[in-house]
């Protein structure tokens, strides 16, 4: 039985080589279908040059091209689906930017976070059930469930904050970002896999640009993460790196849209999130009708023992977190022994600290003075009407 | 001849079949032995079989593992259990068919 040296087989592989299909993840298996095919000649008597000679002169190259992306369209990670959900939740979220009736805006906006997580999990399940093909698709189903992970567990937590001044430290923006970063890496991955196997210029050239915008996002995914521990050192300059980032995923969704690339949905994935992400912490929202935090009405009741003391009262007071803020104002009489003042606040969890008096400097003189000023603890929205000592 | 449409919509149960009776097989052994099981009949191109055992490699049916043989490499599938499974559900599905339609000609 014939069989090739390896003299011949070098031959071969560095003809096919030359080929435009030398890049496929097929290669291989290709060299090896064409050598078995050379040999069967041989075996029959042709000799290496002349059997060889007739193989190649067929369409060879139509043959493992064909196949490739036969086997690619399979594989790759384009789902029609998810593309419709995903601009599902693009203009969800841009909805609850511009309309907020009745403070439903932050549940649109939470939901069109929840949409694009589930995106994330999705691809992180596609992933995992093609870890057989490639072995690198366990680490990216890891890197899609970690961007699943900081996606939803960080906006749960800014929503919390936001909406019902749960404190949260922060951490909120800290796991969106890196949700972002990590889906980021995932893209840089996949893209640059695709750049090494793809066969046909255009697509060489597609992938190599998808390669360089995952690059560009997890750089400044990257530098987003580093202003967390440089937040006093940096934050004069926070403004322009997100009129950076929103700029540039407004730009490329521009170019995916034009050149009919939204077919991508991994990059299409990386840019929605990556800007609804940002633009979310940005100074933009509010100066949208949807970006400004629900108010709620809190009452602050006093009784005053005796009743006829002063017609006045005044209340200067701060919150927990913020006691670099003290405010004062006047308590309105609402009837023989209650003092009362009803005003707008934001959701907030925490003690308010507070003193009264009968004018407005010695409110604030007493509130000064005092080592151990009295407090409440506010639960607003929970509750609205405190009643003070 | 047999219809191109016909030997794409059974391939793969013809890989499965094919892989039930071998341990491991490479993908030009596929292509000789349908050749010669079909006394020249089916004559599989690369583009038509290697998309198929892609593509039950990549839905957990058959796995593979790549050897040095005769100084090239080459890539082996054998079938996984569920595959076995797969392939045992799928042929008995096929043979019903396979009566039905000489219910219907015949």
């Amino acid at each position: 039985m014939a069989c090739l040296n390896k003299e011949q087989i070098e031959f071969i592989r560095d003809d096919l080589k030359k080929r435009s299909v030398s890049r496929s993840f097929l290669f291989n298996e290709w060299v090896d279908h064409v050598c078995c095919d050379v040999e069967a000649m041989m075996n029959k008597g042709v000799p290496f040059e002349e059997a060889y000679g007739q193989i190649s002169r067929k369409k060879l190259e139509s043959d493992i091209s064909t196949a490739h992306k036969d086997v690619q369209q399979f594989l790759n990670h384009r789902y029609v689906g998810i593309k419709k959900v995903l601009l599902f939740a693009f203009l969800l979220f841009a909805a609850s930017w511009l309309i907020n009736l009745r403070g439903i805006g932050s549940w649109m906006g939470l939901l069109s976070f929840i949409i694009l997580s589930i995106v994330y999990l999705r691809i992180s399940v596609d992933f995992f059930s093609k870890r057989h093909v490639r072995k690198v698709n366990t680490w990216l189903s890891v890197l899609a469930l970690l961007a699943f992970v900081g996606t939803l567990s960080g906006i749960l937590l800014i929503f919390l904050y936001r909406n019902f001044g749960i404190s949260t430290r922060g951490h909120g923006v800290d796991l969106t970002v890196f949700g972002w970063f990590f889906f980021s890496l995932l893209c840089l991955v996949y893209y640059t896999g695709e750049f090494r196997s793809a066969i046909e210029p255009g697509e060489i050239k597609n992938m190599r640009w998808l390669g360089w915008l995952s690059g560009i996002n997890l750089f400044l995914a990257a530098i987003s993460i580093a202003t967390f521990p440089l937040y006093h050192l940096v934050k004069n300059y926070l403004f322009f790196l997100i009129l950076f980032i929103l700029g540039f995923d407004l730009l490329v969704l521009a170019i995916l849209f034009a050149t009919r690339s939204m077919k991508n949905t991994l990059a299409v994935s990386l840019i929605l999130g990556s800007f609804m992400i940002v633009f979310i912490h940005s100074h933009f929202r509010t100066k949208l009708p949807g970006g400004k935090p629900k108010l709620y009405e809190l009452t602050l009741q006093v009784t005053t023992e005796p009743a006829e003391v002063s017609d006045r009262y005044y209340i200067s007071m701060y919150y927990e977190n913020y006691p670099d803020k003290p405010f004062t104002l006047p308590l309105r009489r609402s009837s023989k022994n209650l003092h009362e003042i009803t005003m707008p606040s934001y959701a907030y969890r925490g003690y308010l600290y507070y003193g009264i008096a009968t004018d407005s400097t010695g409110a604030e003189e007493y509130f000064r003075s005092r080592p151990d000023i009295d407090s409440v603890l506010l639960r607003i929205p929970n509750k609205k009407i405190y009643q003070l000592q | 001849m047999i219809p191109r449409e016909l030997i794409k919509g059974t391939l793969k149960y013809m890989v499965l079949n094919l892989l039930q009776t071998q341990p491991k097989m490479y993908g030009y052994e596929i292509t000789q032995v349908l050749d010669q099981k079909s006394a020249g009949g089916i004559k599989l191109t690369f583009a038509a079989l290697y998309p198929v055992l892609h593509k039950l490699e990549a839905k957990g049916f058959v796995r593979a593992e790549t050897e040095n043989v005769n100084n090239r490499t080459r890539k082996y599938y054998s079938l996984t259990p569920k595959g076995e499974k797969e392939s045992d559900n799928r042929m008995s599905d096929f043979r019903e068919y396979i009566d039905l339609m000489k219910n219907l000609f015949y």
